[in-house]
């Protein structure tokens, strides 16, 4: 059922014939949710939020409702916004995790401790994690001033993950949620950059929040919020989920096995999670390995300020927008105009072997460049064979699955309206063969005649652009009557998704005489 | 000069250089694979490189960006800046040594 879409006096029993346009401010984005790949955001609430943990919302069609039911600068809401700005075809819902509770849960923080007192006036920009901050400081000003200055600063940006909670001549980053999520000792998901101020102050800065106080989840872990909710959605698809907490390897490992649960044949729910990572290349790695599933995907940008939330939600936006016109596009070296990810430091820019380790680990790497940033391409975390121990690439590229999610999907549509007829076994000819002209009963259907459905859909996959080498696909079919459960209709096939240009090598002489 | 390199905790850092071709065991450095652990376990001896070699200055520049390894000895630490903590391979993990542990060992080995 599509989203109703309420204009304040015009209840459904109002019938004036009339144009009643409500215009609102300072209400965020809005989008259509045209996309047929749907996207589940599986995030925590913050206590602000109205929504029920466990619960599933949506579609979303405006930012303002993710802000009343998750909580302004909740995961939930940053994610839900930063898909929206990246792509307003999005169809969006969001399943709300519960905050881990109970023991004693910390909320990671991080200091700005001043001292000292303005000599001149300036204005002293910093960044925590992609946010930029700039607060005008006066001659004169003493540490405890600009610590308030920075103070009604930060907690006037209302979007953010974090909040100051210091007072006097210190900021205290308190992160919104409490658990490991919000950084710890060697999780760093907002990186603080703090210059030395100069004229007359002094500034020790945490190097980002979680490492003046770690972040500590309760005794009901996020992880087990997370593994909990998700029960609430084993009986619905959505395509892409995306999760932020990429260094919560135990929650990742709970997606992941619903996930693959989601995707047996007899579900047929096949699924796709996106989170992100701006650690480490070797914790990251760590991760991935872990994981080694090609239906999880890592948004990384190593040592990168640009937080996972928004990195995990500018890919899954991206993947949306871009696949669904395309499955089999590899965002090879994607920087379209919907890509909005903040680069990294300088001395933080991943270069070629950086990338291609991360690569290598099935991590999808986002590199910087002057003026901004790009995906190199995308990448699963099966980068390992089944057994997780020797390098496969095979399942690594993206579009890989992307396409044969889109062949499956597309098959199960055009079997889907063949079910419930007869299904007879096809009269054979004098040679033991099927008959091409023996006459079907109507609504009957037989193997051989089935056949023909798989052979144009292998053609139509080909001529779409998602697979090549039609010849041996079609060479590979078999359909057959089940022998052992007479109303089942058996096949197997080769599908080869397309190959996508990511390397051009040229060796070049230049051979003119001496 | 050699440097020398521990795994640190569960961090997986690829040796400089190695081909991954399909069907080859993944290497990490200063890890090995243990088939009934089903993990990249810390080797027991530590990686040496020379820091002059191409691996040497990848292996430079990722523990002075990351800080992913563990300096193998004295000299390493003091070519990175770090101070040198003396770590003990338990169960394929290196931790730091316990002070008294090291203390116990040393005088037993004056009373021997």
């Amino acid at each position: 059922m599509p989203a109703n879409v309420a204009v304040t006096g015009y209840a459904s029993d109002y019938r004036t014939p009339s144009i009643g346009i409500e215009l609102v401010f300072a209400q965020g984005e809005n989008i259509s949710g045209a996309g047929t790949r749907e996207i589940l955001v599986v995030a925590p609430k913050s206590s602000a939020g109205t929504w029920t943990a466990g619960t599933v919302y949506g579609p979303i069609k405006a930012e303002q409702d993710v802000i009343t039911g998750g909580g302004v600068g909740s995961p939930a809401h940053r994610m839900a916004q930063k898909i929206m700005q990246a792509n307003k075809l999005a169809t969006i819902y969001v399943l709300v995790v519960a905050e881990t509770s109970g023991g004693s849960p910390v909320k990671a923080t991080g200091t700005l401790a001043w001292g000292g007192t303005a000599t001149s006036s300036f204005n002293y920009t910093f960044s925590v994690g992609d946010e930029d901050f700039s607060v005008y400081i006066k001659s004169g000003d003493a540490a405890a001033t600009v610590g308030a200055a920075i103070k009604a600063t930060v907690n006037g940006r209302l979007s953010l993950p974090f909040t100051d909670e210091g007072t006097g001549a210190t900021n205290t980053l308190t992160n919104k949620l409490a658990g490991t999520r919000g950084g710890t000792a060697t999780w760093s998901p907002n990186r603080i950059v703090a210059p030395a101020p100069g004229n007359g102050l002094t500034l020790t800065a945490s190097a980002a929040i979680g490492i003046a106080t770690a972040g500590a989840d309760g005794s009901t872990t996020e992880a087990s919020n997370v593994t909990a909710a998700l029960q609430s959605v084993e009986g619905r698809h959505f395509y892409y989920y995306v999760y932020d907490d990429g260094n919560n390897a135990t929650a990742l490992a709970a997606i992941k096995s619903h996930l693959a649960n989601k995707a047996l044949p007899r579900y047929g729910r096949r699924s796709y999670l996106i989170t992100g990572h701006n650690g480490t290349l070797a914790a990251a790695t760590t991760i991935a390995n872990g994981l080694n599933y090609e239906r999880q995907e890592i948004a990384f940008q190593p040592m990168g300020d640009a937080t996972p939330d928004h990195l995990a939600a500018q890919l899954v936006a991206t993947e949306q927008l871009v696949r669904d016109a395309d499955p089999a596009n590899g965002l090879i070296n994607y920087s379209g105009p919907d890509w909005n990810i903040r680069a990294a430091r300088t001395q933080y820019w991943p270069d070629e072997d950086d990338i291609n380790d991360a690569i290598a680990a099935g991590l999808s790497c986002v590199a910087s460049k002057v003026g901004g940033t790009y995906l190199v391409m995308s990448i699963t975390t099966r980068s390992k064979d089944g057994s997780g121990t020797y390098a496969d690439f095979r399942a690594a590229e993206s579009h890989r699955i992307s396409v044969g999610d889109a062949c499956a999907q597309d098959l199960t549509n055009k079997m889907a309206g063949k079910l419930g007829k007869g299904f007879i076994a096809h009269p054979k000819g004098k040679d033991g063969l099927p008959n091409p002209n023996a006459k079907i009963p109507p609504n009957c259907v037989t193997d051989f005649t089935l056949k023909p459905t798989f052979t144009d859909s292998i053609s139509e996959w080909a001529k779409s652009g998602w697979t090549q080498r039609v010849s041996d696909s079609q060479n590979s079919l078999l359909v057959v009557k089940s022998p052992v459960n007479a109303g089942r209709l058996e096949a197997s096939l080769s599908i080869y998704a397309r190959d996508n240009l990511s390397q051009v090598t040229v060796r070049m002489a230049e051979s003119s005489a001496a | 000069m050699e440097l020398s390199f521990l795994a640190k905790s569960s961090l997986l850092v690829a040796v400089p250089g190695t081909a991954q071709y399909a069907g080859q065991l993944a290497r990490y450095v200063g890890r090995e694979w243990e088939d009934t652990r089903h993990a990249y376990v810390a080797s027991k001896e530590p990686y040496k490189v020379d820091s002059d070699s191409d691996d040497g200055r990848r292996l430079s520049k990722l523990m002075r960006r990351e800080s992913s390894l563990l300096p193998g000895d004295q000299a390493t630490a003091e070519y990175f800046g770090l101070p040198f903590v003396q770590h003990q391979n338990v169960e394929g993990e290196w931790v730091p040594s316990a002070p008294i542990a090291r203390e116990v060992r040393a005088a037993k080995k004056g009373n021997d």
